[in-house]
């Protein structure tokens, strides 16, 4: 029998009757799951919800190259279920999330600690993987660090200057949005998810306006499509900008780094430009758009972003210029291909391992099954891939831009959302600047959240940043670290 | 204020269980386009060399710790200044059972820089005000 028909299928931004999920007992479940992962499937969501006293898992697999997803789900259960994570390292914190939030235990899970929520185990020096030998020292930072950054603690274990293992633990800029969205849509609930991760509010609001769309059964008018690929790319330009002026300081290139600091900004300003905010805040609603871009504004955004791009692919190209950054970048915090796979990194820091995944690509909707964009790959998974594949994306991006300030649909009239069908589940993916971020939303019989599945691309990643610093020298922890640039807040939720 | 650190002002900034929006725009009074250092004010790494903390998040309570005990390390006298709407009031955050909605829970806050996020001017004339820098309009 095809495993696949142990799944029901869907297409990226659509929904499906809870009961036309299929359902299986826990052994046969875990069993379809490892079956379409060894087949070459991608987990894109794992999680629990309450059924009753018990509790049941869902999973949700992406086979990029057919575009589907898939997803299953066990009958309720409770107690323990086999670890996926042995054989499937991807898995490895969806497991160890399922066992905070719901209390099932993944046997034989190598390494099962708590996530976010319980602080005193997370960061206690015991639970913490140590190297053991006479000239083995350890160095502990965090959760506070030595900059405008958020708070996670870092332990690495090293023999002089090289780091044998880096274990990374967050959960301080837990704040609780997932729980505060069940029984939702609430009114603050789009205003928590534009604040899941500051950096990428256009990303996360967008997935949200196609999951609840989805639920809805409407269809957003291709205005508002447009206007949030438009913000989407400038979100991804901004952030790379600033990406790489970081990159740059941290090897002591001054002039990209100071250009770079500033151009950001004026990305930042052409998104308030749209919509009032830096950020991005009020930029995207689910159903309808509540930006209108007139003639006067778009000639000007598209006048003023000519110039920004202009001295962005400048302001980065001094930095390629100097052959001793790019030597600083080479060979340093390389995850090799396999390894970047087995671990299920996503986004930019995939693509630089010379994975092709990329959301826009394999799973396009909205404006991006009209135009796309080209993907940017590079093989070797250092500093410098990863550095490469964000300069590319910045001009891909900004073609990308320049022609759709070209082709601005009309604008048409579209209603607010104000209900949700009962009882129906929905998968929500887009390409943020980071990667891929998964929404998945489940509805009650009222057509209220009863489990409101967030995955920033950082969850997937920070596990690449530990393994990237493998043998590394520790001083080359600063460019490895902003070469990911991964979110505190998008993972702690 | 002038008093008490003379022309210049050394902050800690510490983040509480934010969104990291208020901190990029924190960061961005940093670089060249505004320059921060002109007005003698300046981030620093270490809380002992600081006089104060710039707070910004709901303060989860997985940070209330280490919050407090960054500004048990630095001097006095010193001052906490509360920025964005999460660190006024919890902002987006406020009331959930996992943050503490809001500095002034913690610690005593002496300036508040309101939105979500403000704006870099708005977090400028903050700063400024606090120091009695700005210009009296004629
Ligand atoms: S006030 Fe707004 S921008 Fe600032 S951290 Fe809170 S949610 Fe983010």
């Amino acid at each position: 029998m095809n495993v696949l028909n142990s799944f029901a299928l869907l297409a990226n931004g659509e929904a499906l009757d809870w009961n036309q999920i299929p359902e299986y007992s826990l052994s046969d479940f875990i069993r379809n799951v490892s079956e379409e992962l060894e087949l070459g499937a991608r987990m894109v969501s794992f999680f629990a919800l309450p059924e009753g006293s018990e509790k049941r898992l869902v999973a949700v697999l992406a086979l990029d190259s057919s575009s589907v997803l898939c997803v299953s789900r066990s009958q309720p259960f409770s107690g323990s279920f086999p670890s996926l994570t042995p054989k499937y390292p991807e898995a490895h914190l969806f497991e160890r999330e399922i066992y905070e939030q719901y209390g099932l235990l993944p046997l034989g899970h190598p390494w099962l600690k708590p996530v976010r929520k319980n602080l005193n185990v997370i960061q206690d020096p015991k639970n913490f993987f140590s190297v053991e030998g006479s000239e083995i020292h350890e160095v502990s930072v965090g959760p506070v660090h030595a900059g405008v950054i958020e708070p996670g603690h870092f332990r690495f274990q090293c023999d002089g200057e090289e780091v044998l293992h880096l274990e990374i633990a967050l959960g301080y800029q837990h704040r609780g949005i997932e729980e505060a969205l069940l029984g939702g849509p609430h009114r603050l609930s789009i205003h928590q998810i534009e604040t899941i991760a500051g950096d990428t509010t256009v990303g996360h609001s967008t997935a949200y306006a196609q999951a609840l769309e989805a639920l809805a059964g409407v269809q957003a008018p291709l205005y508002a499509l447009w206007v949030r690929a438009i913000a989407l790319e400038l979100e991804r330009l901004a952030n790379h900008t600033g990406d790489l002026g970081a990159l740059a300081n941290d090897v002591a290139f001054i002039p990209t780094s100071s250009a770079c600091g500033k151009i950001r900004g004026d990305f930042l300003n052409l998104t308030a430009l749209l919509c009032g905010n830096r950020f991005g805040r009020g930029m995207v609603r689910p159903g309808f758009s509540p930006i209108d871009c007139e003639p006067k504004r778009l000639a000007l955004l598209s006048e003023r972003f000519e110039q920004t791009l202009r001295d962005a692919l400048q302001a980065v190209g001094w930095l390629w210029d100097s052959a001793s950054s790019r030597a600083r970048f080479e060979q340093v915090g390389a995850v090799d291909t396999p390894l970047a796979a087995k671990i299920g990194l996503v986004g930019l820091a995939a693509r630089s391992c010379g994975l092709v995944r990329d959301v826009r690509f394999d799973h396009p909707t909205g404006w991006y099954r009209f135009a796309q964009v080209p993907l940017a790959v590079w093989p070797d998974g250092d500093v410098f891939s990863r550095a490469k594949v964000r300069w590319l994306e910045m001009q891909h991006s900004g073609e990308f831009l320049k022609e759709q300030f070209n082709s601005q649909p009309e604008v048409e009239s579209a209603e607010k959302i104000t209900s949700l069908a009962p009882d129906k589940l929905s998968v929500s993916l887009i390409e943020g600047w980071r990667g891929e971020i998964c929404h998945v939303a489940l509805t009650d019989s009222e057509g209220r959240f009863r489990r409101y599945k967030i995955t920033d691309p950082s969850f997937h990643n920070w596990m690449g940043l530990a393994l990237a610093l493998r043998n590394q020298a520790i001083s080359d922890f600063p460019i490895c670290n902003k070469s990911f640039n991964l979110s505190y807040c998008g993972f702690d939720l | 204020m002038l008093k008490m650190f003379g022309r210049s002002l050394k902050l800690r900034q510490v983040s509480a269980g934010g969104c990291n929006a208020c901190e990029a725009d924190i960061n961005v009074l940093g670089t060249i386009g505004w320059d921060l250092g002109r007005f003698g004010i300046q981030y620093v790494a270490s809380p002992r060399h600081a006089d104060g903390l710039l707070v910004t998040g709901p303060v989860s309570k997985n940070m209330e710790l280490a919050l407090k005990k960054t500004y048990d390390a630095v001097s006095e006298p010193k001052i906490v200044i509360a920025i964005g709407a999460c660190a006024i009031s919890g902002g987006p955050f406020a009331n959930h059972e996992q943050v503490r909605s809001g500095v002034d829970a913690v610690l005593p806050v002496d300036l508040y820089i309101p939105g979500c996020p403000p704006h870099p001017l708005t977090i400028l004339d903050g700063l400024l005000r606090l120091l009695n820098r700005l210009e009296k309009q004629t």
